[in-house]
């Protein structure tokens, strides 16, 4: 499709392209900009181009997935809280019967899983999922309709899927961490040092060796949760980016492409939930652990 | 009599150390020929190995913790636990000493680390019971 319309040099060209986030970002003096001129004074800007992304170094931040990202959740938010406003007894009936479901889905999967006693959890679980779910379905939608609508408009770089951004994935699963360790500490205090430090072999000689295996277990929590999401849904975008060159190879291929993309899209309704379902269910699952004080 | 009653019986808890232990045999094979062969790159070969070793003995430590479990997801987190936690050792242990000893070849610890994780990953299907 893009090769069509002749904006990119080649494939290698059009597929780092639609892997490039729109970047906000400190250059310092003396960085070389996108027209080859040079920067006099440290400047934070919004990056024009990939050379200027790549010196902005640590401090960058991916504008779309931000925004992305945060509409999402208003959209979330405001669609629960509309539903749940104009809630009716009775037997439920459209919107209503689908936030119903879904409430009560996460709920009976809270019931089962969590064995503390915490109002939170469920609020978070259903936080989690419906939030990784719409980020996630985001993939769903035509690679290049965004993106190119955008390039239009003037905006040169935007990457939809905010659960393809791995600052979205792993800030996601921080969140999480940082509450684990919260309920760890409010639960069980000093208790968790010592959960740590002398389990799984109760005596203090081996008390080095528990806290390496403890600890490793703890790093292993955000980034399992992280990680998983981010390389799933990473990879499945670039499926949908490869089979998309194809539309630009003739007719032939085209129609070929479009058959490719339509069996993945099926096949990647089933990933969207179950990846949403799968960080919810961890989520659930680390936060049990950080209630269970033996 | 339609029906009758029947005991649930505990699955057995699967033997996969032996996996581990052909990680170490095979490390210790591999670190004796390349210090035959090719002395210089002998330090990297026993260092990613043992490395490799240590990573893999604490997948299956923690994979199998929870195994038999009366919560099912306690046995999954713990797995992913262990696969996650496997890959953080290898990283922690390998980045600060690329960092730091500049005249040890990467490369060839690298490649340890692929050929040991490949290998056992092969494996598995035979060695656990």
């Amino acid at each position: 499709m893009a090769s069509e319309a002749g904006s990119y040099a080649n494939a290698g060209e059009y597929i780092s392209h639609h892997l490039t986030n729109l970047t906000y970002g400190k250059l310092e003096a003396g960085a070389t900009m996108c027209d080859g001129s040079t920067l006099e004074t440290t400047q934070w800007v919004l990056g024009a181009c990939s050379a200027e992304f790549n010196q902005m170094g640590f401090w960058a931040f991916h504008v779309d997935s931000m925004i992305w990202s945060v509409l999402l959740g208003a959209i979330f938010l405001f669609t629960f809280w509309r539903v749940g406003m104009k809630a009716t007894q009775g037997v439920p009936k459209g919107m209503q019967n689908f936030v119903e479901t879904i409430v009560e889905f996460i709920d009976s999967q809270v019931r089962d899983t969590f064995h503390g006693k915490n109002p939170w959890i469920a609020p978070i679980a259903l936080t989690v999922f419906v939030w990784v779910f719409l980020s996630n379905l985001m993939d769903i939608i035509p690679v290049d309709l965004i993106p190119y609508t955008l390039e239009l408009l003037g905006v040169k770089y935007q990457k939809i899927v905010p659960s393809t951004d791995p600052n979205i994935t792993l800030g996601t699963a921080v969140f999480v961490f940082f509450l684990m360790i919260y309920y760890s500490f409010k639960v069980k205090g000093f208790g968790f040092i010592k959960e740590l430090s002398f389990t799984p072999f109760n005596h203090w000689i081996f008390v080095p060796f528990n806290l390496f295996l403890e600890l490793v277990g703890l790093i292993a929590k955000p980034f399992s949760l992280g990680l998983r999401l981010f390389g799933n849904l990473y990879a499945a975008e670039m499926i949908f980016i490869l089979i998309a060159l194809m539309f630009g190879a003739g007719i032939f291929f085209a129609v070929f492409g479009g058959v490719l993309q339509m069996a993945w899209a099926i096949f990647h309704i089933m990933v969207i939930p179950l990846q949403a379902f799968i960080f919810m269910v961890l989520t659930i699952v680390y936060l049990s652990q950080a209630h269970e004080d033996h | 009599m339609v029906f009758q009653q029947a005991r649930p019986k505990p699955v057995p808890r699967p033997s996969a150390w032996r996996l581990v232990t052909c990680q170490a045999v095979t490390a210790l094979i591999l670190g004796l020929a390349v210090a035959v062969v090719i002395p210089d790159v002998w330090f990297e070969v026993m260092l990613a190995g043992a490395l490799c070793v240590v990573a893999q003995s604490y997948f299956t430590w923690r994979s199998l913790r929870h195994f038999g479990s009366r919560y099912t997801a306690l046995f999954v987190v713990a797995t992913s636990q262990g696969l996650f936690g496997k890959w953080i050792i290898l990283a922690a242990g390998l980045i600060p000493v690329w960092v730091t000893q500049p005249d040890l070849n990467a490369t060839t610890m690298l490649l340890v680390v692929v050929v040991l994780n490949t290998l056992s990953a092969m494996l598995a299907p035979i060695l656990v019971k």
